[in-house]
Formats: C-alpha cells, sequence, structure tokens
C-alpha cells in the first residue's frame, strides 16, 4: 500500500504518525506540493479535495483522500473480519475534529498568514474549541483507545493531536494563550513523547516551525475557508439553493483583486463632492415626457375593485412596480405612476345585489380600501384612479370604433339562457337543473357536482333559473369578436421586437408564446350585461364592453383623468418606456389581447417595452384564503403594529421571480432581525452614534488610507450592481448589494477599532475620525439605495444626517456627500428587534380556522381575481320592480298611524287602544319594508332596489 | 433536509425506532439519546449508531475497507456538501462527484450504502434547484441520484427530482 504524503502538511502528519503507531505496513511516497494524485482521474484539480494528498492507495486499487478515514483504516486492518464494535465516543470526536475543529485552526492559520496578524473572532472562537477540549481531557487522560491498541494512542488522540500541533507549539499563532489550559497541555505533552509521533513531526516538517504548515494550507480549500468566515455555519439546516436566490450571507471570498487603477479612479470620485453630482430634479405638475431625457411609464395591474388585497396581490403588482418607480425617480429620469382600480364586470354587480347596493357603492367603498391600504403601504403613485370614468368611456369606444371600422371585428350570435322574470340572461353557474349524463337533480349551469362533467348550461335539462326558479328560455344575443387570428401575424411581429430588446420576464415570455403558438381564436367583446361601458354600435344597445377589454384601456383614462396632456405619455413610443407590472395571470391580456386590439387601430401607441410579471406568493406554504381567514390581507398588516417598511422589504425579498415563494412569519423574524437590525441598523447606528459621542456630531476631517481606497472599491462595485441589476427590474437582487455595502462597513469598523484609537495619540484619534467619517458617508448613500425599498426608514436616516435632497441622486460613482465640517443630527434606532413570541401570535392569528366558512375556493394570488373568463356572461342587472305609487301609499299610511299613535300616548288613553294601534303601526312599517326591499328577515328574488344612483 | 426528518426517514428504512433528536447550540449539531443512556451528536455519528443497531449492519461495509470508505463519504458529506451554500462551491462538489462515479455505479462496494443514502439526502436540497440542463451536465452524478431515489424507502417523504435528457444539450460525454 502507498500513502501518498506532502511534506508540512497537517493532514498527512496524521496519517504518518497513524501508520507509525499501528505499524503498518505502507510505503510513505513524498509528493511535490502542487500535483495531485490519481485516485480516481488525472484530470482532477488539485484544489480538489478528492485528489489532494494524503491519499492511501488501497489494496484494492480503491483510494482514501480523507485523512481521518484513512486513519481508522490504518488503526482497524488489524483486526480481522467485519466485527469493528461501533464506538460511540470516537466517533463523535472524529466527526467533532473533520466539522467544527480542522477547517477553523485551517481557516485561522490561513487567515494569521494572509493577514499578518491575529484575527480576533477566529482567535477567540477558536479558544472556544481548545476549551471544549480541555475540558473533556479534565476529567480522562486521553481518548477513548481500543483493546487493540494497548498503551498506546489511540486513533482519537492522533486526530486530534495532529490538528492542534501548530496552534499549542507556535507562539506566533497563540501558543501563549493556550497554556492556560492545562489538562489539554499535559495530555498534548504526554501524547507528544511518543516515539512514533517524534518521527512523524521529524519526517514531515524537518527541522522546520509548526507555523510551516501555512504553505500547504494557503492553496487551501475554499469551501473550508468559506465555511468558518461565513455566517451560515449556525445552520443546522443547509438551506435550499435556487440559483437566483438572494445570498444573503456571503462572504467575500470571490475574486478580490484590487488593481491600483481601479483605487485610483475611484478616489478621484469620492473626492469630487457633492457638487458634482445632479441636482435633483424637480417634479412639477404634470408630470410629461421630456426631450432628451429618459421618459419612464410604470404601471401596475389595477387591482380588481371588490377584492380586498392580500399581500401576495400586493408584491406582484403595486408594491414591485413602486420600488421600480421610486428608484427611476432617484436616478433623475422622468417617471410616472398610474394605477387604479378596476371596477366593472360580473363580480362587482354579483356582489352590489348580495350586499343589496349599487355597484357604484361598492366601487366607491372598496376604491376607499384600497387606497388606504396602499397609502399605509406607501404606495407613491403618482395618480390613483379608477376606471369607472367618462375618460374611460371615451377612449375604450374610440379605440373599439376604430377596431370596427377597419374590419377587425365580426359578429356572431350565441346562444343563451334567459330568464324572463328576473328579466335578464343567465351566467351558467346561474342555471340549475338536471344533468344530461347522470340525471343528477341538482346540477349547475357549469359543471355537475354529483358526476364532475363539464357541461354547457344549455344543455341542461329542465333549466332553473337559480335565483326565482322559474324557466329560462332560449335566447339568442349577438356579440362581436375581435379577430384575433387576423391580428396574429402584426402581433406577432411586435412582439418578437418588444420581447427582444426589453426586459421581459421569462414567465410573460413563455405565457404569450405559448398562446401563440396554440393559435390566437377570436374573443368576444362584448356582454348582456348593465355595468359596464356601453358598446357604441347600432344593434348593440344594451350590451357593454368585456371588462378584460376595457381595463388595460385603464391605464390610458386614468392618466387623462391625472392630466389631460395623456397622449404625450400614450401616443409617444418613440419618447416613452412603459414597464408594466402584473402577476403572471394578467399576462395574456397584457401582451396579446390589448396590444393587438391597439395595432388594430393603425394608430401609433405607447405599447409595453418591458413586462414585468412574477409567479404567485403563497402563505405559509398554504393558499390565501379570506373565507377561510388564512392570510394577511388588506388592513391587517397595519395592525400588526410591524412598520410598513418592514412589510415593504420581507415581501420584495421574497419577490417571487422565477417561481412560486411563500411567505414565512418565522423567515419575517429572521430576516428583521439578522439582515436589518444587526446588520444595516447596526452599522449605521454605530457609525453615527460614535460621531456624536466623540466628535459632537461634525464629520471630521478625513485622510484616506490605502484600506479605505479599498473599501471605496468594494462600495463602488456593490453600487455598479446595484444600478446594474435594477435596471433590468431584478428587484430581489438588488437588495443584496445594498447589505453587502453595509456589512462591508461594519467590517470595515470591526478591523480599525476607532473605539480604542479615539483615546490615543492625536494620528490615532484622526484615523478614528477618518474611518467613522467614512462609514457616515456609506450610510449616507445607504439612505439612498435604501429608499425605493423602504422609504420612511431612508427619510428617517436622512434626518439624521441632515441631509439635502441632492445627496440623493443616484450615480454611477460613489462620493463624499458629507464632507468635513458637516453637521449631523443626533441618531436614533432605525429598527426594532422582533420577539419570537409575538411572531408566534401572529402566526397562530393568520393560520385561519379549518372549517372553510363558505363553499367558496380558497384563492391563489391575483390580481383581479373574481372575474369571469367564459365567453358570454349575461346580464345580472335587475330591472326596477318597485311600483313607486303603492310605496307612496304605504309611506303615507305609516306617516298618519305614527301620528295617531302619538296623539293617543299624549292624550293618555287606555293602554289596550294604544297598543292595538302601535302594532297597527308596526304592521305597516314591515309592510313598507318588505315593499322597499329592505326587511333583512326576507331574502327573495324579489329584491327591489332603487335605480343606481349616477 | 432537516437533520430530525432525515433521523426519521433513515429510521424507517433501517427498521429501527425513531431518535428523539435535540440541537447542540455550542457546537450546532444534533445530539440523541443512545440506548445505553449517553448522549450522541454529530450527523454522521448517529447515522451510523442508527445503522449499527439495526439488522442492515453492512450498509457500514464488510470489510474494513468498504467500511473506510463509507466514512469519508459520510465525511465528505459533511464537511463539503452541506457547507454547500453558493453557486461556486455548488459546482465544484458536483463536478468532484460526477467524476468520482464515472467508474462507478455505487460509492463504495457495489451496493447501497450508508454513504449513497447520507449523499443522497445531502444532495436532494442542490438537485431539487438545478434545471435540466445542469443535471444532464452532471451526467453520472445524475444516474447514481436517479438510481438512489427509486431504491423503496431512501426516498420516503422528500420529492422526486424529474430527470429527463434532452437532445437540445451538448453533453460532455457520449
Amino acid at each position: 500500500m502507498k500513502l501518498n504524503i506532502i511534506l508540512k502538511n497537517l493532514c498527512s502528519l496524521k496519517t504518518v504518525i497513524a501508520a507509525g503507531i499501528t505499524d503498518a505496513q505502507v510505503e510513505i511516497v513524498k509528493i511535490p506540493p502542487k500535483a495531485s494524485c490519481s485516485g480516481f482521474c488525472n484530470n482532477v484539480s488539485t484544489s480538489s479535495p478528492i485528489s489532494r494528498p494524503p491519499v492511501l492507495e488501497l489494496p484494492s486499487s480503491e483510494c482514501l483522500f480523507s485523512a481521518n478515514a484513512i486513519c481508522w483504516y490504518l488503526f482497524h486492518q488489524r483486526e480481522s473480519g467485519n466485527n469493528t464494535t461501533f464506538d460511540p465516543i470516537t466517533e463523535e470526536w472524529l466527526e467533532w475534529e473533520s466539522n467544527c475543529l480542522q477547517p477553523y485552526v485551517t481557516t485561522f492559520i490561513a487567515n494569521f498568514f494572509e493577514n499578518n496578524k491575529l484575527n480576533d473572532a477566529l482567535f477567540s472562537t477558536l479558544m472556544n474549541h481548545l476549551q471544549y477540549l480541555d475540558s473533556f481531557l479534565t476529567s480522562t487522560p486521553h481518548f477513548p483507545r481500543s483493546s487493540a491498541s494497548g498503551t498506546l494512542p489511540g486513533i482519537g488522540d492522533v486526530v486530534i493531536w495532529s490538528t492542534v500541533y501548530p496552534v499549542i507549539t507556535d507562539e506566533k499563532l497563540g501558543a501563549d494563550t493556550v497554556k492556560k489550559f492545562s489538562s489539554l497541555c499535559r495530555w498534548f505533552h504526554e501524547i507528544g513523547l511518543n516515539e512514533s509521533f517524534k518521527e512523524a513531526v521529524r519526517y514531515v516538517f524537518g527541522e522546520k516551525k509548526p507555523s510551516a504548515c501555512k504553505e500547504t494550507l494557503i492553496e487551501k480549500d475554499p469551501l473550508l475557508h468559506n465555511f468558518a468566515l461565513s455566517t451560515q455555519r449556525g445552520k443546522l439546516v443547509p438551506q435550499v439553493i435556487n440559483s437566483s436566490d438572494v445570498e444573503m450571507n456571503t462572504s467575500q471570498v470571490e475574486e478580490d483583486v484590487i488593481s491600483q487603477e481601479e483605487m485610483f479612479v475611484v478616489f478621484k470620485n469620492w473626492l469630487k463632492g457633492k457638487s458634482f453630482m445632479p441636482k435633483k430634479s424637480e417634479e412639477k405638475f404634470p408630470i410629461l415626457p421630456q426631450e432628451g431625457e429618459r421618459n419612464i411609464l410604470v404601471t401596475s395591474a389595477l387591482p380588481y375593485v371588490n377584492n380586498v388585497p392580500h399581500l401576495g396581490n400586493i408584491i406582484g403588482a403595486v408594491l414591485s412596480a413602486d420600488v421600480f418607480a421610486r428608484y427611476c425617480r432617484n436616478r433623475n429620469y422622468v417617471t410616472l405612476y398610474i394605477c387604479g382600480t378596476d371596477e366593472y364586470g360580473t363580480a362587482t354587480e354579483t356582489k352590489a345585489l348580495e350586499e343589496g347596493v349599487t355597484p357604484w357603492e361598492i366601487c366607491n367603498k372598496y376604491h376607499r380600501l384600497h387606497k388606504e391600504v396602499y397609502q399605509w403601504f406607501n404606495i407613491s403613485f403618482d395618480y390613483f384612479g379608477r376606471t369607472t370614468t367618462d375618460w374611460q368611456k371615451q377612449i375604450a369606444q374610440d379605440i373599439f370604433l376604430k377596431l370596427y371600422a377597419k374590419n377587425y371585428l365580426f359578429e356572431d350570435t350565441v346562444e343563451q339562457l334567459f330568464c324572463e322574470k328576473c328579466h335578464r340572461f343567465l351566467a351558467d353557474r346561474f342555471v340549475l337543473g338536471v344533468c344530461p349524463f347522470c340525471l343528477y337533480d341538482d346540477a349547475r349551469g357549469d359543471q355537475c357536482d354529483k358526476c364532475g362533467r363539464l357541461i354547457n348550461a344549455v344543455e341542461l335539462k329542465e333549466p332553473k333559473c337559480k335565483v326565482c326558479s322559474s324557466t329560462p328560455i332560449l335566447k339568442t344575443s349577438r356579440h362581436l369578436f375581435l379577430d384575433l387570428p387576423k391580428l396574429q401575424p402584426d402581433l406577432h411581429t411586435w412582439l418578437d421586437q418588444s420581447c427582444e430588446s426589453g426586459y421581459w420576464t421569462n414567465t410573460a415570455k413563455v405565457i404569450t408564446y405559448s398562446w401563440l403558438k396554440e393559435g390566437l381564436k377570436p374573443r368576444c367583446l362584448t356582454r348582456d350585461l348593465k355595468w359596464g361601458i356601453p358598446v357604441p354600435v347600432k344593434g348593440y344597445e344594451g350590451k357593454v364592453f368585456y371588462v378584460w377589454f376595457d381595463a388595460p384601456i385603464g391605464y390610458l383614462s386614468i392618466t387623462a383623468s391625472y392630466t389631460d396632456q395623456w397622449e404625450n405619455w400614450w401616443k409617444q413610443p418613440e419618447k416613452v418606456q412603459l414597464y408594466q407590472f402584473m402577476a403572471k395571470d394578467n399576462v395574456p391580456f397584457h401582451s396579446i389581447i390589448f396590444p393587438a386590439s391597439i395595432i388594430g387601430t393603425k394608430e401609433k401607441f405607447t405599447m409595453v417595452n418591458h413586462l414585468i410579471a412574477v409567479e404567485y406568493l403563497n402563505y405559509e406554504n398554504d393558499k390565501f384564503s379570506k373565507s377561510r381567514g388564512i392570510g394577511v390581507f388588506g388592513t391587517d398588516a397595519k395592525e400588526t403594529g410591524i412598520p410598513s417598511d418592514v412589510w415593504r422589504f420581507y415581501l420584495l425579498s421574497l419577490r417571487p421571480e422565477s417561481q412560486d415563494s411563500s411567505f414565512s412569519w418565522n423567515d419575517l423574524l429572521l430576516k428583521n432581525n439578522s439582515e436589518l437590525l444587526n446588520n444595516f441598523g447596526n452599522f449605521v447606528n454605530r457609525a453615527l452614534m460614535f460621531l456624536a459621542n466623540n466628535f459632537s456630531c461634525v464629520i471630521p476631517e478625513m485622510k484616506i488610507n490605502e484600506e479605505d481606497k479599498m473599501l471605496l472599491v468594494r462600495v463602488n462595485r456593490e453600487l455598479q450592481s446595484y444600478i446594474e441589476l435594477m435596471e433590468k427590474v431584478k428587484l430581489r437582487d438588488a437588495i443584496r448589494p445594498v447589505f453587502s455595502i453595509s456589512r462591508l462597513g461594519n467590517q470595515h469598523i470591526q478591523s480599525n477599532k476607532p473605539w480604542e484609537h479615539v483615546k490615543g495619540s492625536n494620528e490615532q484619534r484622526e484615523r478614528a475620525g477618518t474611518v467613522m467619517g467614512l462609514c457616515a458617508n456609506i450610510a449616507c448613500l445607504l439612505a439612498t439605495l435604501i429608499e425605493p425599498y423602504m422609504p420612511e426608514t431612508s427619510t428617517k436616516l436622512k434626518q439624521q444626517l441632515n441631509t439635502t435632497p441632492d445627496c440623493h441622486v443616484i450615480t454611477s460613482f460613489f462620493t463624499c456627500c458629507l464632507p468635513s465640517g458637516h453637521k449631523i443630527d443626533y441618531p436614533k434606532p432605525l429598527f426594532k428587534k422582533l420577539e419570537t413570541s409575538f411572531i408566534e401570535d401572529l402566526k397562530k392569528k393568520f393560520a385561519g380556522d379549518e372549517q372553510p366558512k363558505e363553499k367558496s375556493p380558497s384563492k391563489k394570488m391575483s390580481s383581479k381575481g373574481g372575474k369571469s373568463t367564459s365567453v358570454v356572461e349575461p346580464s345580472t342587472q335587475i330591472h326596477d320592480t318597485v311600483d313607486q305609487a303603492s310605496l307612496d301609499h304605504l309611506t303615507d299610511l305609516v306617516a298618519k298611524q305614527g301620528n295617531l299613535v302619538r296623539d293617543l300616548k299624549s292624550r293618555k288613553a287606555e293602554k289596550a287602544e294604544i297598543e292595538r294601534e302601535v302594532q297597527q303601526l308596526l304592521e305597516l312599517k314591515r309592510q313598507l319594508a318588505l315593499a322597499s326591499g329592505k326587511d333583512p328577515n326576507e331574502v327573495s328574488g324579489q329584491q327591489k332596489k332603487k335605480n343606481r344612483k349616477k | 433536509m432537516l437533520c430530525f426528518e432525515e433521523f426519521q426517514s433513515l429510521a424507517n428504512f433501517l427498521g429501527v425506532e425513531k431518535p428523539n433528536v435535540f440541537v447542540d447550540e455550542q457546537w450546532k449539531r444534533p445530539c440523541v439519546e443512545t440506548s445505553a443512556g449517553k448522549q450522541l451528536c454529530g450527523l454522521v455519528s448517529i447515522s451510523k449508531y442508527l445503522t449499527d443497531k439495526s439488522h442492515q449492519r453492512s450498509l457500514l461495509g464488510t470489510n474494513i475497507e468498504e467500511s473506510s470508505l463509507i466514512n469519508q463519504w459520510l465525511e465528505y458529506r459533511t464537511v463539503y456538501i452541506n457547507q454547500v451554500h453558493q453557486k461556486s462551491d455548488m459546482v465544484r462538489v458536483l463536478e468532484d462527484l460526477d467524476l468520482v462515479l464515472q467508474k462507478k455505479v455505487y460509492f463504495v462496494g457495489n451496493r447501497l450504502t450508508l454513504a449513497d443514502i447520507s449523499i443522497y439526502y445531502g444532495l436532494h436540497r442542490i438537485f431539487v434547484s438545478l434545471t435540466f440542463q445542469e443535471k444532464e451536465k452532471y451526467l453520472h452524478l445524475s444516474r447514481w441520484f436517479n438510481q438512489v431515489q427509486h431504491v423503496p424507502e431512501v426516498r420516503q417523504t422528500l420529492p422526486v427530482v424529474v430527470f429527463s435528457k434532452s437532445r437540445l444539450y451538448k453533453t460532455t460525454t457520449l
């Protein structure tokens, strides 16, 4: 057997000792340091652990590359058979050595020789390791030995001794401090007296000191090096890796080559100062595209009015768009962010029916609710409107008529069930009857509950209107269809060009092209409804537009409500870049139907350049469901007491860009406490508190040295990364550079120890001042970069830094905006810690009860829930059957009776008589209530309602 | 896969009693109480302990050589695979393992051992995030992974990772 080793290598030492102790029949071969051993393949690189010596070539020609496994083999090969008893203590120590001790020692020594000094944090953790060993060795003389070993050291002794060898024997590496671990040192010394050990050390290290092992360490294993430095170390569960995942705890092991040129340029930019920064452009109303500027039009999918928004809806569209819009403003782009509620459609009409009010009233109520929710989340709409406006009617009808004139619409008839009593066309779900297949007598018009087959309402036997139970008749209805197949070629051309030149998310492209591949089918653009935009074509009176036709037009009409110069934005494609944000279920309407309609008008419209669609956000791996009480909705977020900035940050870190993601309370807790509080908040607060306490809130003189310049370079790199990611609308990834910058800041403070220096000589004090002044400037940069994500926090920080808006334009270089002499305000903490118990309570609160309250299915997040996608929807407006005359009459009687009763009471008439008249009055009042449809106890299909208010 | 979930699955597979798992805060490792009433810590140690107790001790190797090799791979699982948190680390690990499996059916000997099971559990989280193209790149490792995940009782509650070869991608071999 051959044992291949490298000299001056700790792992090799281990194996040589083992070979000696066990008197193994091995031939020890010295391999030059950079070569690898052919264990598996000659192509393996030297840095790969599976081919790096020490390697033991076994008799069967297999190879062992793990030093510990080699030792194990050598120790056990003396035993015959396979009856090795399992010794838990030794197993545990060997595992601890390979997982905890060795990587740490390696990193510690490597770090020491790289930086030429002891790293405090690493050293103190290493001391913990040694303390642990020391405790064990206080009660036992040595590690467990098998009977075969006799009095010789066992495998545990060999393995651990070799690893701690340099630390205990070399003063540079802290041997003096180690002396306090008396049991450890005693054991080490005793074991070291053994001949095999002495020989092995002589063989592997020769005359060199133990620290010579650094040479074979520096060709370090990056994975192990990462290991100790990375804060992931604390996790028992390595997290799932997602190639597009934000790596929140990256340690800096990536190529860190900083050239002199880079440092020079960065430093020059630093010195330029605030005067070289562009002035923050003023926002004047109305915001219109400017010549020579980048004009960015941002829209978010219009939330459907009668759904209470939940977190998934919010991150899907409005919040994402908000972050991007804010970023654009910080870049001094001319930015307009438009959104509003989408109010037409069956769902609103139906809900109005249920609640006994008009659709308009529903819309008012919910529009206000939406507006309030978004206001709390600090969504910076330039205008938040609604689709029920005259502008909407005008623009939608205009487009429709142009399509009609250019023959992109054709007529067709559809057969549908019409209830004469209710006087409306019935949607499939409003028809009950006998299933034509299984003869189940309570089948619904779209699906039979018993046999589950999908049916059309017209196929039902004995159909009945769900509301009034009368038999509907079959009526034909004429409708206008958008000839999508005819528009497909032009649409396809435009799509190819837009997808190519703009940032379409993968989801958006996939969905769009799959629709195209299947072949577009004509789409019915009209409906038999009352609540909608009337169709302006003769013969179509009483019909309205299909809600998904007019909804995207809502963007234009809401802009028109904002400014009558709306066409500057919507009819100048060469000047404007349109970014549209939505969830994936809205994609076909924005990429196919609406663009096709626009193309059909043959006029120049601004069309979407960048379609940003996201996947779904789930709640604790379940779906959001209002009926089951699962998930956080609307104003719930505000009521938790957690600030809106924290919600924003967390939702954005979860933005489902390439696949579904899931909201988790535990994760929110973790991210708040570790990233916001301990990383960002901690850095900023440290820097500013230091200045407040030691420099009276004034930025001191800053003499930038080499180390500072390197920091500047790193910060600049992160800044570039941030800009690059934001421009590509990778909002989730762009969070990473921001937190890297604050982490760099923290590290800079750690390694410079200003709290010590400030007490020292003038020169040292100056150094402390430089470091912290620099950090205050970094904090200023962070305030700028974090603003799109956390506007309130950004404002607070800006106030503490006492800056002007000019400091906060995002440029591609990092410069000194807070020169020496600048006075800051007294700092206050930006974030609060969230307690586990607090979060646990919230988790329970929103977990919902297991019984569904009603049969409504749980909804996944979608910006436009509740819209019917069946081809034609019937009218659900009930004609006013209130007989105004009889109502008046009743009202009259009630008034008269009321007067009579009052009269009797004041006359103090006989009790019995008063009682009789009171009963009469009550009866009249009840009848009046019945007649005007207000009695809550009576729910009949004949609810008589007042006409819709205009 | 969480440690306690892994131990549960392993116990199921081995047909032994599921252990009570708690955490050693200082060294961030899982611990169980052995039947002798002592404490045992460490993913590898506990896995081996469970296997030792079961009727499938051959999973730990039938001779010293096999046992050493299994030890080596178990160590590799915790020291390297579990420490993969970035793409670059992941690539290196997958490359190495793919190379190893070029001429082997299983990691040790010619049959399923604890090494295969442990590495499978360790790699699962990585594999679920790979694209089909990436899986094809690590052809041998994917072949092995697919084989192990289909051994009854190994996969248990973990989701199946789908492998599919596509003529569109240029593969490194064949």
